[in-house]
């Protein structure tokens, strides 16, 4: 303890934040989306939990028909993929009160249609009701700057399909200023592999070899299989590079089929 | 006007890379006064002999730091007859800045060079009060060091023949200057071999 | 001659005003291994030295470690006369203060400065402290933007002069003389070379002849190099090796035998039994 008999009066504030660390990737491709994070929870150079999850599937009821197609689907394909990185008590509170305005927003989207005339209906079908990625991006933004004087200290990306049935990507900064990308990595990683996402997915800096750096390379969607390389790459370099980063790698994917996830294990150093 | 960290207000990035018997050296070309782009020709690796030095940080420490490294080469040459090692030299640079271990000098340099004494390529880093991190594989420094590491970790493999060296310590600098506001506006790569020594400038992105 | 009372200290005249600590400072270095010099204004400087003690136990490497010529900077050369190892201290501080010059003002020091500054520290020793001067003189050749190609020498005493060609060390006078008889204007640099080494063979005490293992040989000169495409004049320096020696004196017919050394050529071939026997 350093001595204070002598010294200036030093205020005591209580600090409300602590960064958790982690690191948070979404990769929107031409008909499929991907939301990835690390699974570590830390606080300064200790870990408080190796298995920590800071993406939330946020879907309409899966049933037992898509159970019955493929065991592993974990949301229909109108979900949203919810992700938060930075303060984990502010990442899961803002998850939760997200989740709930998209439970009254679709539960109202079913309610709005009177009982016994459903007849009114195009072709008479039971529409699912679900949030549109659009919509979910603004109402996230509204969640946000409603605490614009005592923010929600997370960095949030979503991720989903479009109602053209196209991958698609939102990305928040704290106080929720938001923009629809074809990726982003948010967190203790963003640095250290937002360029790799720009050269490895929208082909910065490439050219075509022979035309003296004259033609640049043709940017293309990337498959699936090429995205979940790239991801893995992404998160093994960064578990390298970086102490907040490491333990597990939880990969989701949405499609037409539905949402599915992976897992891996990153180095535990 | 509040304090200004030293080494983030020229701005600019250096990393080298070793391959298969070649290492490689890259730098960016900007001196800017924070905001203000001020220079787009302002190299920051020199030749010692055989040995590549860059160094990144403020920029009138790097320029000082050069020219007394300059000094301290020409008399080494002299008494000894012969050209310095770069495991040598990176231990020279090491004494040097910890001379200013209580008012350091606010650069940070990275040795590359091919070592005649172990025959192997040989790249190494300081911190700018001279720990040594001599790494086997790459070394990043600079105001982009975090987008660096994150390039090199991911596109980095060893034993890299030395145009596709030349391919992958390029993509790694120039993806990495361009999420670097304060970095970029040209780059000159170094190629070195046993034989010869390669300079090539890279067409960048100007802002 | 009474010298004995004012020759214990540098810090005394005598009463004919002299220096006697100076002066055997000079006497010892007129004993040391010869050093010859010469310049041409347009061409460069050649610098040769000869090492006095050769035995084929010594450990010399000419291509190495020499003991008469030293580079002080990429545009100085400098021979030397006297101890080597006062002339080790004064040239270590030489090349620091030529590099202290370099990092100060991002140019390479004029020569004159050099030779003022190692000057001004052998007279110090001539007037203050009570230690011994240093019993070296040097040969300087070099070469700046300002005043192109100079050769100075200096002396214990501090003093330095300028010259065109110029000997210290041993046999000096018979060296300057033949110099003045023979030196022109407008020589070529390989006709600096073969004066300096036809200079040297005749002056030199030791009476075998004049091997790699015996001389060092530097030169001074601007070449012209093509460096994008553009001819410029670059200023060389260059120390030549063994192998280099032995062919130049080859090429320079050094050590064969003219119509005016046929006297001393008996001489030399009896000199030659001797040794034979011993």
């Amino acid at each position: 303890m350093s001595p204070q008999h002598g010294s200036q009066p030093i205020q005591h504030q209580f600090n409300p934040y602590s960064d958790n660390g982690g690191t948070l990737l979404g990769i929107a491709g031409e008909d499929f989306a991907i939301l990835a994070s690390d699974t570590r929870q830390s606080v300064d150079y200790s870990i408080n939990t190796r298995l920590s999850h800071k993406i939330k599937v946020i879907s309409p009821p899966v049933t037992k028909e898509m159970k019955l197609e493929s065991t592993d689907i974990v949301g229909t394909k109108n979900s949203v993929l919810f992700g938060t990185n930075g303060f984990s008590a502010d990442g899961d509170a803002l998850t939760k009160a997200f989740e709930e305005n998209w439970k009254w927003y679709v539960h109202d989207q079913n309610s709005n249609v009177e009982t016994g005339f459903e007849f009114l209906n195009e072709n008479n079908e039971e529409k699912e009701s679900f949030m549109s990625m659009q919509s979910a991006a603004r109402n996230v933004q509204h969640l946000l700057y409603g605490k614009r004087f005592f923010p929600y200290y997370v960095h949030t990306i979503l991720a989903g399909l479009d109602e053209e049935g196209k991958g698609c990507v939102y990305s928040f900064d704290p106080v929720g200023s938001y923009e629809r990308e074809q990726c982003r990595v948010g967190g203790a990683g963003a640095s250290l592999i937002m360029p790799f996402l720009d050269n490895q997915v929208n082909f910065k800096n490439q050219y075509i070899p022979g035309t003296n750096s004259t033609e640049r390379r043709k940017i293309e969607y990337l498959s699936l299989d090429e995205c979940l390389k790239l991801v893995k790459d992404a998160f093994t370099s960064v578990t390298e590079r970086h102490i907040t980063v490491g333990d597990g790698l939880e990969i989701f994917i949405i499609d037409k089929n539905g949402v599915r996830s992976e897992y891996h294990a990153l180095k535990k150093d | 006007m509040s304090q200004q960290d030293p080494s983030t207000i020229n701005g600019g990035i250096v990393v080298a890379m070793t391959g298969k018997d070649c290492v490689a050296i890259a730098c960016d070309l900007r001196l800017g006064s924070q905001s203000l782009g001020v220079a787009n020709n302002f190299e920051k690796i020199h030749q010692y002999g055989k040995v590549f030095i860059g160094f990144t940080g403020l920029a009138t420490d790097a320029l000082t730091l050069s020219a007394d490294l300059k000094y301290k080469h020409n008399l080494y040459k002299l008494k000894e007859n012969r050209g310095i090692q770069p495991e040598v030299f990176a231990n020279l640079i090491s004494s040097t800045l910890y001379e200013k271990r209580f008012g350091p000098y606010f650069s940070t340099p990275v040795v590359a060079g091919l070592s005649e004494k172990t025959g192997e390529p040989y790249v190494a880093g300081f911190d700018c009060i001279g720990c040594i991190d001599a790494a086997r594989d790459f070394i990043v420094a600079g105001t982009a060091s975090d987008q660096l590491f994150g390039m090199c970790e991911a596109l980095y493999e060893p034993n890299l023949e030395s145009e596709d060296l030349f391919e992958t310590i390029s993509q790694a600098l120039l993806n990495a200057a361009d999420r670097d506001a304060i970095s970029g506006w040209g780059a000159a790569v170094y190629m070195i071999t046993k034989d010869k020594v390669t300079k090539t400038y890279l067409k960048t992105r100007q802002d | 001659m009474g010298s004995r009372r004012y020759d214990s200290r540098t810090t005394i005249f005598s009463p004919e005003g002299r220096l006697y600590q100076v002066e055997y400072a000079l006497e010892s270095i007129s004993m040391a291994g010869t050093c010859i010099a010469i310049m041409n204004p347009k061409h460069g400087i050649v610098l040769l030295a000869e090492r006095k003690i050769t035995s084929k136990l010594l450990e010399q490497d000419n291509d190495n470690d020499l003991e008469k010529i030293y580079k002080l900077d990429d545009h100085i050369l400098v021979g030397v006369a006297g101890l080597t190892s006062d002339a080790e201290s004064l040239i270590d501080t030489a090349r620091i203060h030529a590099q202290q010059y370099l990092k100060t003002y991002g140019d390479q020091i004029p020569v004159e400065n050099l030779v003022r500054r190692i000057s001004d520290i052998k007279q110090a020793y001539t007037q203050y402290g009570g230690m011994r001067p240093y019993g070296v003189s040097f040969l300087y050749a070099g070469y700046d933007d300002l005043n192109g190609f100079q050769l100075f020498t200096s002396n214990p005493s501090g003093n330095y002069s300028s010259w065109k060609a110029i000997s210290i060390g041993s046999n000096t006078q018979s060296a300057q003389t033949l110099l003045q008889m023979d030196y022109k204007e407008d020589m070529t640099l390989d006709e600096c070379i073969k004066l300096s080494l036809k200079t040297l063979s005749k002056t030199t005490d030791s009476s075998s002849k004049l091997t790699s293992d015996r001389i060092e040989i530097s030169t001074i000169s601007k070449d012209l190099v093509t460096i994008n495409g553009v001819e410029k004049e670059k200023m060389s320096l260059k120390i030549y090796t063994n192998k280099e020696i032995e062919r130049m004196l080859k090429e320079h017919k050094v050590n064969e035998k003219n119509d005016d050394d046929e006297e001393e050529e008996e001489e030399d071939e009896d000199d030659d039994e001797d040794m034979e026997e011993y």
